[in-house]
Order: C-alpha cells, then structure tokens, then sequence
C-alpha cells in the first residue's frame, strides 16, 4: 500500500513542487546563521532604508538592518509557528473527531456542539481576543491558534469515522469481540490517516497566514524578533519610499503558503483517488 | 417546511448558550486580578465604569452566580460601558454595525457573481486552458496573505495611480457633495475594501462551485436531459446550474464568520469605521467591555447568517420545502 | 423485415482513474422495425455503454467511439452535427434509465421535466397545448390523478411513479424507438412486472422498436423477440428467444440459462457460471471467456473466434468453427 502511495507521489507534479519547496525553505531556516550576510537584530542607522544593492541584496529598513538577513530568520518563525500549531489542532481534531463518530450517542452530540460553537466565532477575532488577555508572543501565537482551529478537522475525522463504522473489517472487529479501544487505535486510527495528513498540510499553510496576520497587527511574534508579517507592519509606513520592505516579506508568505497548499491538494490527489477529478 | 424552521430555531438555543460560556470564559482567562491591574493602569476608566464592570463580573462571587448576572445582562445586550469614553458598549458597535454590514453584503455579492461563473465555466470547460488559469489563481488566492495584497493594491491604486482613494468610507468634504457625487465618493471607498474582504471567499466559492458542478454533470439526469434532446446550454444552466447552487447557500453562510473575521484586519488597513476595527482599537486599548460586545455580537450575526443560510436553503430546495 | 438500427463493427472504451476501458469492442448488431430486442449480460459487460452509444451520450472526457457506425434509417448517425443529434434525441429515440431516483432532476417538477422534452422538439405549440400533451402522456404511462404528479417534485413520488413518469418524457413525442435500460432493477419486485407490462402496453400502443437491457435472462425471453449475449463488451450470441433458450451454443449463454434456479429443481444439477465477470483492463489474450469456460480448447487461449452463423444463430466460438 505504501509503495503505491509512494508511486502515486513520484508522479504527482503538485506534491512534488511543494515539497521540495518546503524542504529548501527548511534547509534555509536551519543554516540561516551561516547563510545570512548580516546579523538580522544588527541595526546600523549610517544604512538607513538603502534600496536593494550588492551589498544588500535586498535592501536594508528603517533602522538599517538587512532585509535578506531577517528574511531567513523569518522562516524559521513561519514554520516553528505552522507546524506546532497545527500539530496542536491535529491532536485535538483527532481525538475530538474520532470519540465523537466511534462513540456517537450523547459523547457525539455534546463535541458536535462544541464545534458548532466554535465554528460561530470568527476564528481571526477568537485568536485576537484570547491573545489580547494573554501576552502576545510566539509560544502564546502557536498555542492560541492551535486551540482555535480544530473544529473543521473535527468535523473531517468525525466523517470519516462514522463512515468506517459501518464497513465490514470494523464491524467484524466488533463481533470478535475485539476491545473498543483496540479497535479504535488499532483499526480506525490508520484508516482516518489520509485526510488528517492532508487536511494537516493545508492547515500549515493557514497557521502561517493567521501567525503574519497577528503579527501584523502587532499581536504575534514581538520585535525584535524578525517574522514576516511584523516586518511589513513597519514596512507599511514606508510604503511610498521603500517599496522593498512591503514586497519581499509578504512574497515570503506567499511562496511558504503556496508550497503547503500544493502539496496539500497533491496529497490529496494521492491518498484518496476517489477525488480523481 | 415550518417544522424544519422551528426545529432550526430551536437549536439555535444551546449555540447561543455555548456562545456566552466561551465569551464569559475567555474573559476569565486573565484572572480577575489582572483585570484589576489593567483597569488601574487605564487611567482614562473612572471608577464608575469599573465598579459597572465588577457588577457585570462579579469578581468576588462564586463563577456560576457571575455567569449567571452576565448572561442577564447579555440578554439584554447590555455589556458594560467602555473604558474610553464611557459610553455604552452595545451603542457604540451600533453606530458602527451599518458600515460592517454594507461592506459584507456587497463583498458577499461580489463573491456571488465572480465565483460563479468561474467555478462554473472552469467545469463545463474542465482542463482547458481558462480552468488551467482559474485553478493556478485560485492556489494563488489561497496562499497570498489578504493583507499584503492589500497594501499592494494601495500602494498601486492609492499611491502611484491615485485612482482610489485609500482609506475611510468618506472623503473629508463629503457633505458638501451633491447626493449623486455622494454616492460616487461612498462606491470609490469602497472599492478596495471590498474586493479584498471578498478575496479568499472568491478563490474558496469558484473552486466549490467548480467541484459540485463536476459532480453534478456526471449525474444521470444531466445524460438524461441531454437524451431528451434538450441543447447543452439548456441542460447546463437550467439542469446543472440550479442543482450545483443549491448547497451553495450554506457555503456562503458558513464563510460569514470569515468574512466578520477577515474585517479585523482588513478594516483596520483601510481606516474603514466598521465593528471590525472597533473592536482591533478595543483589543489594543484593553477596552474590555467593548472586546466581549464585539466577540458577542460578532457571533450572534454569523448564528443569525446561519439560519438565514438554512431557511433559504430550505425553500429553495423542494427536497426540504416539500417535507 | 426491415433493419430501423443497424451497428456495424462498434468499438467504445471509457476512461477511468485514467485508465482506457474498452467497454464495447466491435460489436455489430441489427434491430428490426417495431421488434423487441433483448441485451443481456452481466453488470459491466458493456450493453449500457452499447445503449448509450446509440444516443450519442458518451461525452468527451467521458469516453469516446473508437470505430464503427451506427445507421439509424440507413444514416450513420456518429457523422451527425451536434444539432442533428439534439433533433433525434427524445423525439426518434428515447431512453429511460435504470435508477428512477437518480435520472429525474430533483429540483424541477414532473410537468417541467415532461414540458421541456416536448418544447425541444416544438417550439412553436401553446402552454395550454403542451399542458395537455404533458397531461395526456401521464395517462398514456396509467399514472392517475396526473395534475398532483404533474406538479410534484420526484422525491413525492413513489418508485413505480417515477419510472412511470420518466417513461411519460420518453414517449411524449412519439418516438420511433425507445431504449430501456434495465428499467426495473432499482423497483420492488412487485412493481417490476407492472412496468414490463407498461412497456408491451406502449409498445403495441406506439409501434414502438424497443431494445431492453437487462440482466435478466428469464425476463429477456418473456419480453422480447431477440436476444443478444453480451460478454466483456462484445456480443458472443445473437438468437431468436427461442434459440437462445431451447438451443443455446455458446457456452457462457448456456452457462447464463444453468444458473437459472428453476422451481422443480432447485438445486442446479448442471454446471453454474464459475469465476468472476472480467476486468475489462486487463482481459485475457484470445476469446475473453475462457477462463470461465467449461469447454475451453487450446486454440482459445491464443486467438479470438470469428463470428458463425448457425442455425439463425450468430455466435462467437471455436466449438462451431467451420
């Protein structure tokens, strides 16, 4: 089963870009110290706003840092903050979504509640609002946004569950009197993986987005610390002379984004051919 | 039909419920100390409002008598006086309330007669070359972060072409202007605001309308249609369409909160006086009060938007109507 | 008697999780003026891709007509213009499906449903008119209280009343000839007969030509004058009813008859139909029945039989080889 799967992969054109665009955002959030021509919290005020040159590749900001330099640094933000959020969520969804389809009676009525509250919110103003009582930081950034974007997957693995439940290795599994919970770990659990993965990927890509949002308002990641949607905060203010410093961050955004979506949908094309458009 | 309604209504009941416990708990988040702390720090909060808010909290009760006062209260939408200038809470999102819902509904018509056509087109005319460019926008507008794109299109629009004006819903002469120009000068404003409140919904809707139209064309009434002779534009719009756009109702419901959330950011870029950036300001100046009216009420339009969703749904499907 | 369908050397395959299946492979076939000709075959045998074919209802991206012409009063229909397909469909040929859940809109009312069937082909009669001609084919498909039907949505309508209604649009214009494609597999066993006799009904009423698909090889020879077997997309025996049950040649035919349970003798004495229906992506090399086949020689693994004609029989097998 693997093997095909890892056919399927081979040959998918979209999971392909994303992950080798993923795994070379990786490779330069790891060796941003050694790949970053500046110290990113260098400020040097003789270098004030300098467009993109040589000696800056891409250009310096209002307090003379080097932009390239803090571009690097920013990866390693964006990804800590994507992938432990949505490693938060994915516990959470799963569980929630797996107790809620094996169990159903009142155990299901009283998540599908929760969740149908949840939903109800607006989940930007929920992280706004939460993190506004809290102190805005990464750890409370990451934490905050994996609390508040479980509700879809529940919904997802509750699905899925449900229509598991009824096929006939689970309901063989029941007459043999095998333990729920093995059931559960050992037959349902692999069974959901699919679109948990993929839901997961995409999830990575909407973290990030949330994360800059944040920080562009200035409730996420702090300064000095460099992250993307904090630096176009105070790129803003200097839209009409330095062009440099709203561009390159949000096109970081961007392609780290794009490349979770793609190999998302390529994932999706992948682990469930049923979508085969 | 009606049982459906009621039913509907009915279970709007615990959600509303729900709501209130998870506004009233993130509120106790900050443990009442910290409140405490923050309001001394404010010195613009008179000590009025402050014992209004610990009459609303209940700080020194036991949690379920304070969860019970503030949920009288909710019911009666009464949330408090803000920090800032004193005055009620409620009043000060109503004032603001107009401006929110003019920029939702027309984002929401925009996604309406962009997205569909799209999604529809890009079905009917699957892998060609305009459903090869749609679905490279769309991955696109999934992954671009709204707020760059909109200070790009600022900085274009605003800045260097000086087509648009770039922030407020009115210019400072407003009142001068005869009714016409009044109405040309609101559009202008609001041409930015609401392109990109629409933005990601525009990439989500086309590619769920593209989705269900794939699905509905493999339908056996669809070859049915075609059997009876009936020309493929017939079939298309008149057998495909309508069953592809009735899910669609729901989707766009459930992308309120989006669009309600999208509006925290979005309206704060643009100036633009909606209960979106009430509530940034709120949440920056610690305003509590005004914070959980805002949360509150953010909910209640999308529970509201919801059942709208439902009932439309409902009587436009005769599956439902005729129950 | 006179050819109103004739298919010569068919071939059709269909794409799917891209993969090619060839669905229809060189089928040739005729039917006679106001006959009724039996398809008969295991599910995914090809006689519904056959029936749909004749409609020109395989669409691109679908699958697509690899070779072969289908002469409908002597014009070979796949050179027809999309227009003059629209002006065949529903109004010389028609078609009623299997599922009547599935092949009604769910979204327009009956009358809607029925109405636009006969506005495509005339446009110019009044409201009133087409009311009345919509009216007057629920009677024709013995639905009373016609106006309730007319206006209701298929979800109101019981199972029988659907497949009736769905006839209703296949008749309302007169056709010369109607395909019905396992019309009674999705309905209760106590409706099935009902509709099979609405179908001799129309067919006597209309002059109709009607190929029925089915399945069922008992219910083929009750109902129809001819039967043609179809196996992995081609047709291995075409008969009379008669033949083809007292005299059946080809093997999978006989096997077909066999595993008929028949009431004085429950228990198949005989041999029944071993193995499982083919994989139309990967069939074998030679006759594609081998495999299953009681009678199999050598020279079956290696080529493909010709066609034979035996005793009125058509019929595709080594064993009659000249």
């Amino acid at each position: 089963m693997l093997k095909i799967y890892f056919q399927r992969f081979k040959q998918n054109k979209l999971a392909i870009t994303g992950l080798v665009l993923i795994l070379i955002l990786a490779f330069l959030a790891v060796l941003a110290p050694f790949i970053s021509p500046f110290d990113p919290a260098e400020q040097n005020l003789a270098y004030r706003l300098e467009s993109p040159s040589f000696s800056f590749l891409l250009g310096t900001d209002d307090l003379g840092r080097d932009v390239l330099s803090r571009m690097f640094y920013g990866i390693r933000i964006s990804l800590t903050v994507g992938l432990v959020a949505v490693f938060i969520s994915v516990i959470i969804g799963t569980v929630l979504g797996l107790v809620s389809g094996y169990f159903g009676g009142w155990t299901d009525t009283i998540i599908m509640r929760l969740v149908d509250i949840m939903l109800c919110f607006p989940t930007f103003f929920l992280i706004l609002l939460v993190i506004a009582f809290l102190e805005p930081n990464i750890y409370n950034v990451m934490i905050v946004i994996g609390f508040t974007s479980w509700p879809g997957l529940t919904r997802l693995v509750r699905a899925e569950t449900l229509s598991l439940r009824e096929r006939e290795f689970i309901q063989a599994a029941e007459l043999l009197g095998l333990s729920r919970w093995r059931i559960f770990f050992v037959h349902l659990l692999p069974n959901v993986f699919s679109p948990i993965i993929v839901s997961a990927t995409l999830g990575v890509g909407i973290a990030i987005l949330t994360e800059s949002g944040l920080s562009f308002l200035g409730l996420g990641v702090q300064p000095p610390t460099p992250s993307w949607g904090q630096m176009l905060t105070s790129g803003k203010d200097y839209i009409h002379i330095a062009w440099w410093l709203s561009l390159f961050p949000g096109l970081a955004i961007l392609i780290t984004v794009l490349s979770f979506n793609l190999l998302g949908e390529g994932l999706r094309d992948v682990l469930d051919p049923r979508i085969n458009e | 039909m009606l049982v459906y309604i009621i039913r509907r209504i009915l279970y709007i009941i615990p959600l509303l419920i729900g709501i209130t416990f998870i506004t009233f708990g993130v509120m106790h988040l900050a443990p009442g100390k910290a409140i405490d702390q923050i309001t001394d720090m404010n010195i613009k909060v008179s000590s009025e409002s402050k014992a209004r808010l610990a009459e609303i909290y209940g700080f020194d009760k036991p949690w379920y008598v304070q969860y019970f006062n503030w949920f009288k209260r909710f019911v009666i939408l009464d949330f408090g006086e803000s920090f800032k200038d004193g005055r009620p809470a409620i009043k000060k999102i109503a004032e603001r309330l107009p401006a929110s819902l003019l920029l939702n509904i027309l984002s929401l018509i925009l996604i309406f007669i962009v997205a569909l056509p799209i999604g529809i087109f890009s079905a009917i005319k699957r892998n060609s070359l305009f459903d090869k460019g749609m679905t490279v926008l769309v991955f696109l507008g999934f992954s671009v972060p709204t707020f760059w794109l909109a200070l790009l299109l600022m900085l274009l629009f605003g800045l260097k072409l000086g087509w648009l004006p770039i922030s407020g819903l009115r210019s400072l002469n407003y009142s001068e202007f005869s009714f016409i120009f009044k109405i040309i000068d609101l559009a202008r404003h609001l041409v930015l605001p609401v392109f990109i409140t629409a933005f990601t919904s525009l990439a989500g809707l086309s590619r769920y309308t593209r989705s269900s139209m794939l699905d509905i064309i493999r339908q056996d009434y669809i070859k049915m249609a075609y059997a009876k002779g009936l020309p493929k534009s017939r079939v298309i719009f008149r057998h495909a369409v309508k069953n592809a756009l009735l899910p669609i109702v729901t989707i766009l419901g459930l992308s309120l909160p989006s669009l309600i959330g999208g509006g925290f950011i979005f309206e704060t870029i643009f100036a633009y006086p909606g209960m979106g950036r009430l509530g940034y300001e709120a949440i920056m100046a610690r305003d509590y009060p005004v914070v959980m009216a805002v949360g509150t009420i953010a909910a209640l339009l999308t529970l509201v938007g919801n059942l709208l969703a439902d009932i439309t749904y409902a009587y436009v499907d005769p599956r439902i109507r005729y129950k | 008697m006179m050819n109103l369908l004739e298919i010569k050397n068919l071939s059709v395959e269909y794409y799917r999780n891209n993969k090619i299946i060839p669905a229809v492979r060189d089928v040739s076939l005729n039917v006679f003026q106001e006959e009724t000709l039996a398809i008969v075959g295991e599910s995914g045998c090809g006689k519904s891709t056959l029936a749909q074919s004749i409609l020109g209802l395989i669409f691109p991206g679908e699958g697509r007509i690899t070779k072969g012409e289908i002469l409908y009063n002597s014009d070979n229909l796949l050179e027809f213009s999309e227009d003059r397909w629209q002006a065949i469909r529903g109004k010389d040929i028609s078609i009623v499906f299997q599922d009547p859940f599935s092949s009604l809109n769910p979204v327009l009312t009956i009358r809607e449903q029925i109405i636009e069937t006969v506005e495509a082909h005339n446009s110019y009669l009044s409201k009133a008119q087409k009311n009345e001609i919509a009216e007057n084919s629920l009677v024709e498909v013995m639905l009373s209280d016609q106006k309730r039907i007319l206006d209701s949505y298929p979800h109101q309508l019981s199972g029988g009343q659907r497949q009736r209604a769905a006839l209703a649009m296949a008749i309302v214009n007169r056709p010369q000839m109607l395909i019905a494609d396992e019309p009674t597999t999705a309905l209760d066993v106590t409706i099935q007969k009902e509709i099979l006799d609405l179908l001799d009904k129309l067919k006597n009423d209309l002059s109709l030509t009607l190929i029925l698909i089915t399945h069922n090889l008992p219910l083929a020879s009750q109902r129809s004058q001819r039967i043609a077997v179809m196996y992995a997309g081609e047709v291995v025996e075409l008969g009379t009813r008669e033949q083809i049950f007292k005299k059946p040649f080809h093997p999978y035919t006989k096997g077909l008859l066999q595993s008929i349970p028949k009431l004085n003798n429950p228990v198949s004495s005989h041999f029944v139909l071993s193995g499982q229906p083919p994989d139309l992506t990967d069939l074998p090399v030679g006759c594609k029945f081998w495999p299953r086949c009681p009678d199999v020689m050598e020279i079956c693994k290696k080529h493909e039989p010709e066609e034979a004609n035996i005793e009125h029989s058509n019929v595709k097998c080594f064993l009659y080889k000249k």
